[in-house]
């Protein structure tokens, strides 16, 4: 049987840390989790404390890519076989853990998507963003034939060999897309299943119309910047 | 150039190669990050002493009016220091991540280990 660790980054996540939490207890009793508190400035840490939860406190908050970077290298530290990255916010649900996990074993896949835009139910997100993500998904594509739909999408899960991989180097900026570019150069096999996604239950995303658009640009020329070095990289290697 | 401003042009680079080493002496400027503004002090240098030199060149490379070649030149400079500066901060950026990554890692370790200990003691009374 694999060792299985769910990564849970979260910050300033008081609101929704602890029925993240309790969902994932009730449907995956089979896996070990890792909450990895990004510096909350709320009351976050107290109740993971009070809830005798498994958690990591950074010291200075390092943002998603650094958060989740730390998990894969517990997860290294520890030998762990599967990790998946799943967002504190209640946003994703853990009843697809278990079919991330088959994917993993049964397709030989490297890196498994959830995603929200293969049959379209369940929150969709605004039509900006959803533009947006098509256009990363699109530059993506044409980039190194990522055929991945939801791009941006927080919940994955990655192999041993992956584990490593992220431990060591994991896309910091814009780390979902990054990442996802990064693993199609070095000729990992991605496999995307379909998730329903939750809205968020308490607080709002910080991220409005004009940030959508300003993230998209950055991310797509982070993107080019990324495929330039790898070439030279390559070329150089 | 006439006599007055190039005494008082040098001046300006003594004071600014003194600021330089006054600052290396008290530790506040790394050494090797002292030889980019080195660098560019030496230029200056050479462009005070020789300044006609500096037009040759601005004439070489197409533009006419000598005022905004140098211009040109010295905001080009200053790019390549400013982009030296960014790589700089981008290697602490990763330097600090590693750290803050390993401090929390050993802090979660510690604290898994205090409460093994308190159990085992709580058992053991």
């Amino acid at each position: 049987m694999e060792k299985v660790l769910v990564i849970i980054p979260a910050y300033n996540e008081q609101d929704n840390i602890l029925e993240t939490l309790t969902a994932l207890e009730k449907s995956c009793s089979n896996v070990d989790y890792v909450v990895i508190n990004d510096a909350s400035t709320d009351k976050t840490e107290n109740l993971l404390k009070e809830h005798n939860a498994n958690y990591i406190s950074l010291p200075i908050n390092l943002g998603i890519g650094g958060g989740v970077q730390t998990g894969y290298q517990y997860a290294l530290e520890n030998d762990y076989d599967i990790a998946i990255q799943m967002d504190g916010d209640g946003q994703h649900l853990p009843e697809y853990i278990n079919e991330m996990i088959c994917a993993i074993n049964e397709v030989k896949a490297d890196i498994v998507i959830g995603s929200r835009f293969i049959n379209r139910e369940g929150f969709q997100s605004s039509a900006s963003r959803r533009i947006g993500i098509r256009m990363l998904s699109l530059i993506a594509n044409m980039l190194c034939g990522c055929k991945v739909k939801d791009v941006t999408s927080g919940y994955r899960a990655v192999n041993r060999k992956y584990i490593k991989f992220f431990s060591e180097e994991y896309a910091q900026d814009y780390p979902e897309p990054e990442a996802l570019v990064q693993s199609t150069l070095l000729g990992a096999k991605i496999v995307e299943i379909p998730v329903i996604m939750k809205e968020r239950t308490y607080g709002k995303s910080s991220i409005t119309f004009f940030k959508s658009v300003y993230y998209m640009i950055k991310v797509s020329l982070a993107l080019m910047l990324q495929k330039i070095s790898w070439n030279t990289r390559g070329k150089k290697g | 150039m006439n006599i007055r401003l190039k005494f008082f042009l040098l001046l300006a680079i003594v004071i600014y190669f003194y600021s330089i080493i006054f600052l290396v002496k008290k530790q506040k400027l790394q050494l090797r990050y002292s030889l980019i503004w080195g660098i560019a002090g030496i230029v200056m240098f050479f462009i005070t002493l020789f300044p006609d030199w500096m037009v040759g060149i601005i004439q070489k490379i197409g533009i006419i009016d000598t005022n905004i070649g140098l211009l040109a030149i010295v905001i080009f400079l200053l790019m390549l220091i400013l982009m030296s500066l960014s790589s700089v901060v981008s290697k602490l950026d990763a330097q600090n991540k590693k750290l803050i990554q390993k401090v929390a890692l050993i802090e979660y370790r510690l604290r898994y280990l205090e409460k093994t200990n308190l159990n085992k003691g709580e058992k053991n009374v």
